[in-house]
């Protein structure tokens, strides 16, 4: 604040002509992301014939928490979903960031033959269509005896291969933002390489780490297509949501109670760890 | 945080005990809708239970494909943890093909003793002589109408004997009074419009699945004629079920399970009519959703008992009452007292007496019911979306790929 | 990184950028390779063995060529309209705006609501009766007895441009957080030095952020062009299969509608090999292939 009182008048002006730009781009675009948001919500708070009512009001008139008591009572399997699905995206996030972030380094840091090549075909596992792999997969996993376990360790494996090259590719990038001189001036100071690389390089490169933390998580969180294959009597939040209020027309009350409470997990996990995607350069001190 | 993790890790073993005793797993397409599927878990599902101490009946909806792959996932790894399906019948030659449902045919005592299944029904769940499928609900195809287009009915035409033609009419004058395009027609492929259209097929004295014959081309010469009223976004309806309660559409041809469904959300604003007359009678698809034990199935005894469960009249009745719902069990309808339930079978029952044709599976190699629908489905779009008319050359060419589904051609 | 010659030691060092990798080669192969090569198995698997018909079918499908030119406006048209928005999300928010962090926080969410929302949200905006509608009637736009019909049959322009909207609403925070993650990494005081040797915002974004932020650029538009060639589930959500089909989608169609598990078979090898090929193609172009250095440029 002394900065702008200090400034001169036309940098004032120039400032404040900036942040109000900044503000009307910021509202435009928070307008185009939350009006979406905010009709899918009040869905859930109305009543089936409110649902369907023409023109849609802008506020519930018969403001109800009905479609949320219906959807967790409605299987007795959600409850206990719930804390599985937790377990499948921490787990998840685990395989994706130790597997993924070590090669991601290794690809951002080394040079050697075939790293562009390897680079590259770490990401066929997302160019090619997964409805192809899906029996197969499960096949291979029910074999191993990992149908449908009270710890989803197969979904986890799963959803690992997907997210492990995602992973490895942000990781790069981040890694390769780092100044290497940083790495090596600690190990000259007497670090070892994983020394520095604990020290150093990985918190610089917890924006990146978190950034795919979030995709990770949100994968797994709301992947349907194995989790409903490979799991029976302990699905997973996302499978068991789909299939009791998602799979019928005329629902859509339901449908989008079921959705609010799914996101409303997701949204808190991606409330904490924002804040280490916007940590700021020098935030760090070194 | 530590205190969250408790609660949430005791709710977690606090459910473990609740698959202690035998689980019997069902698995079914039916009864997708949120209150349905909660009506039978809550309603039905504990009589079983209380007929059988220790067990517990793990009920989930599945989609078609998602059942078909959960099988044959489970039969390649050796490890079947399904007991009972409900299928439809165009699902029943590929699980007969994947061999993952369990021959029935020496059960048949056993699963519905002293009841009347439907002859065509039975028939239709029989592949090389084996039964493997038990007829559960039958289905067919009726008429669901807001009562605000009852205003605009032509004058001296009843609901009960409406015709197509009155059907055009019906249409033009809600059009003329109120702009409005009325009429509701599910587009989205692989869905009902194979059944609708050949519905109109029947009524006009052709066989289903027949696209060319001379009274097909009359009916999709009426299509061509309902087609200026049908709402602009027909082609994203899944289902007929959201745009009617919604009211940006007054009237559908559908399936009675899902008209029943929007009209018994609200029975003061909806209400039902038989399929109408063609030119030759009243037509209709008739299918039905049937009862299948997996081959393999853990708990096969248990499994055997729960069909007979399901086939029970009194049970068939107590559904039909909870849920939109047609007992393919033909004693059932005498449980049922009259009112909304009562007028849903009524309707449907109704839609019997005319031309009816069951969904005939593919008999050839590779044969694919999808592949019928799918000639259905691009001929809608040919003739009628994209304004080509009715074309005989188109027809015949389309008429060769159905025929290629089958050894014999269905419709000869 | 300079490498000394000699010594067992050195020499075993040099292989640690493999032994760093191998752990996620040995996952890949395990538990998708495997199961791979099953499906791609099965796109060659004839009555009588060996066959190619199934490829020949899929190209001789006019559904194919339409699919291709859909799949293709979308991407370019998408990703381009995506990789504008989310840059310039990640710039905004990169200023350290007063709120920035909510900010950052509510452009997360679209990203966050499961895909059960995302469909339920557009479908339902975009129908007769539907939210999007009923807004423009309380704004006063529309008239209640005549709603717009957006999703009208035929009119694929306007069907693609619905799903663009749909798609950038929900795949904007997913390249904004790759981008911002990157910026984060990008020291302050090159924006700075060049502010006080005069340079305007806009000369100080393409001179120094943009370049600093290629890796960064080059992973959200692999990954997003990767994932605007595999959409489909809004597609059959909105619109139902065919009625606008894209690659993926038809892959899908012929295996769980038709149940032509080797024409999806074959479908989804010729999809991995054009984006494969196209990823090959930009990276090639962008000058990442200029021999294999241990940093990108």
């Amino acid at each position: 604040m002394s900065e702008l009182r200090l400034a001169p008048p036309v940098a004032d002006w120039r400032r404040f002509t900036g942040l109000t730009l900044t503000y009307l781009a910021v509202a435009g675009l928070a307008l185009f992301i939350l009006v979406p948001v905010y009709f899918l919500f009040i869905l859930a708070f109305m009543s089936r014939a409110e649902v369907y009512s023409w023109p849609l009001p802008l506020f519930p008139k018969h403001f109800t928490l009905d479609n949320f008591h219906f959807f967790l009572t409605i299987n007795p399997k959600i409850i206990p979903s719930i804390w599985r699905s937790i377990e499948v995206a921490i787990t998840t996030i685990l395989i994706a960031l130790s597997i993924g972030g070590l090669a991601g380094y290794s690809f951002a840091r080394f040079r050697f033959r075939g790293k562009n090549a390897l680079k590259l075909s770490v990401l066929f596992v997302r160019m090619y269509p997964g409805v192809a792999v899906a029996i197969p997969m499960a096949v291979l996993f029910m074999r191993l005896g990992l149908y449908d376990t009270p710890f989803p360790i197969a979904l986890a494996l799963n959803y690992g291969v997907g997210n492990i090259g995602l992973t490895i590719w942000i990781t790069a990038s981040i890694f390769l933002g780092i100044n290497e001189e940083l790495e090596e001036q600690a190990m000259v100071l007497g670090l070892s390489r994983m020394g520095a690389f604990f020290r150093i390089t990985l918190p610089l490169a917890a924006p990146g780490l978190a950034a795919a933390a979030i995709y990770t998580f949100i994968g797994a969180w709301n992947e349907v297509v194995i989790a409903t294959l490979m799991t029976q009597f302990n699905p997973t939040l996302a499978a068991v949501t789909y299939h009791t209020v998602a799979a019928a027309a005329g629902s859509l009350h339901l449908q989008s109670a079921g959705g609010a409470f799914m996101a409303f997990p997701a949204l808190v996990f991606t409330f904490i760890i924002k804040r280490y995607i916007i940590q700021m350069w020098g935030g760090v001190r070194i | 945080m530590r205190k969250y993790v408790a609660v949430l890790l005791g709710l977690a073993l606090f459910t473990l005990p609740l698959w202690a005793d035998t689980t019997l797993s069902v698995v079914s397409r039916v009864f997708s809708p949120p209150e349905e599927q909660r009506f039978i878990r809550e309603e039905i599902i504990p009589l079983f239970e209380a007929e059988n101490p220790g067990v517990t009946v793990d009920f989930e909806i599945l989609t078609d494909s998602e059942m078909l792959d959960k099988l044959v996932a489970q039969k390649a790894a050796g490890n079947v943890t399904i007991d009972v399906l409900i299928t439809y019948v165009s699902n029943f030659e590929r699980l007969v093909e994947a061999g993952v449902v369990a021959d029935l045919t020496a059960e048949l005592d056993v699963v519905a003793p002293d009841r009347t299944l439907s002859a065509g029904f039975l028939a239709q769940g029989q592949f090389d002589g084996k039964q493997y499928f038990i007829p559960f609900a039958g289905d067919d195809y009726c008429l669901i109408i807001n009562r605000a287009a009852l205003d605009y009915l032509p004058a001296g035409v009843s609901l009960q004997e409406i015709t197509y033609e009155d059907l055009v009419a019906w249409l033009a004058n809600i059009h003329e009074a109120t702009g409005m395009k009325a009429f509701a027609l599910p587009g989205v492929r692989m869905g009902l419009l194979t059944y609708i259209v050949g519905s109109t097929i029947l009524a006009y004295g052709g066989c289903f699945p027949d696209v060319n014959s001379e009274a097909a081309q009359a009916a999709w010469e009426v299509w061509t004629r309902i087609y200026p009223y049908v709402n602009d976004n027909w082609v994203t309806y899944k289902m007929v079920n959201d745009a009617m309660l919604r009211e940006e559409t007054w009237i559908a041809i559908t399936h009675v399970a899902r008209a029943g469904m929007v009209y018994l959300s609200d029975p003061s604003k909806f209400t039902l009519a038989p399929v109408p007359f063609g030119a030759v009678d009243r037509g209709s698809v008739a299918g039905n959703n049937s009862l299948a034990l997996a081959e393999g199935a853990p708990n096969r005894e248990l499994g055997l008992k729960f069909i007979e469960f399901m086939t029970r009249p009194e049970i068939q009745a107590r559904i039909a009452q909870g849920v939109s719902f047609n007992p393919a069990v033909a004693e059932a309808v005498e449980f049922i007292p009259p009112g909304p339930a009562r007028d849903i079978i009524e309707v449907a029952n109704i839609g019997m007496t005319g031309r009816v044709a069951f969904i005939p599976g593919p008999t050839a190699e590779g044969g694919d019911w999808g592949v019928v629908k799918q000639v259905f489905e691009d001929a809608f779009y040919y003739i009628c979306a994209r304004g080509k008319g009715v074309d005989p050359v188109y027809l015949d060419m389309q008429q060769q790929i159905i025929n290629m589904q089958y050894i014999e051609p269905p419709c000869p | 990184m300079p490498e000394k010659l000699g010594g067992w030691k050195t020499r075993l060092a040099s292989y640690y950028p493999y032994y760093l990798i191998i752990p996620a080669i040995l996952y890949y192969i395990a538990f998708w390779a495997i199961p791979a090569a099953s499906g791609v198995a099965l796109a060659f698997q004839g009555p009588k063995g060996f066959t190619l018909r199934y490829f020949q079918y899929v190209l001789r499908d006019p559904y194919f060529y339409q699919a291709l030119g859909y799949t293709f406006t979308f991407l370019v048209i998408s990703v381009t309209v995506e990789f504008i928005l989310a840059l310039a999300v990640a710039l905004l928010i990169n200023t350290n705006f007063k709120g920035a962090s909510l900010f950052l926080f509510v452009a997360l969410i679209p990203m966050v609501l499961p895909e059960i929302s995302y469909g339920a949200i557009w479908a339902t905006g975009y129908a007769q009766h539907g939210w999007v509608n009923s807004l423009l009637v309380h704004l006063g736009l529309m008239d209640p007895a005549q709603p717009m019909s957006w999703l009208a049959y035929g009119k694929i322009a306007r069907w693609m441009a619905l799903l663009i909207v749909a798609e950038a609403w929900r795949g904007l925070p997913s390249v904004m957080i790759i981008l911002l993650a990157g910026l984060q990494g990008i020291s302050k005081e090159y924006g700075e030095a060049a502010r006080i040797f005069g340079a305007t915002g806009f000369q100080t974004l393409r001179k120094i952020t943009l370049p600093l932020l290629k890796p960064s650029i080059q992973t959200a538009l692999i990954l997003r062009a990767i994932g605007a060639v595999q959409i489909f589930v809004i597609i059959t959500v909105i619109f139902g299969h065919r009625n606008l089909p894209v690659l993926v989608e038809e892959a899908v169609y012929y295996f769980r509608e038709l149940h032509q598990k080797q024409l999806g078979a074959a479908y989804a090898l010729i999809i991995m090999g054009i984006v494969v090929t196209l990823s090959v193609l930009y990276l090639w172009l962008s000058g990442s292939f200029k021999g294999e250095e241990g940093r990108g440029e």
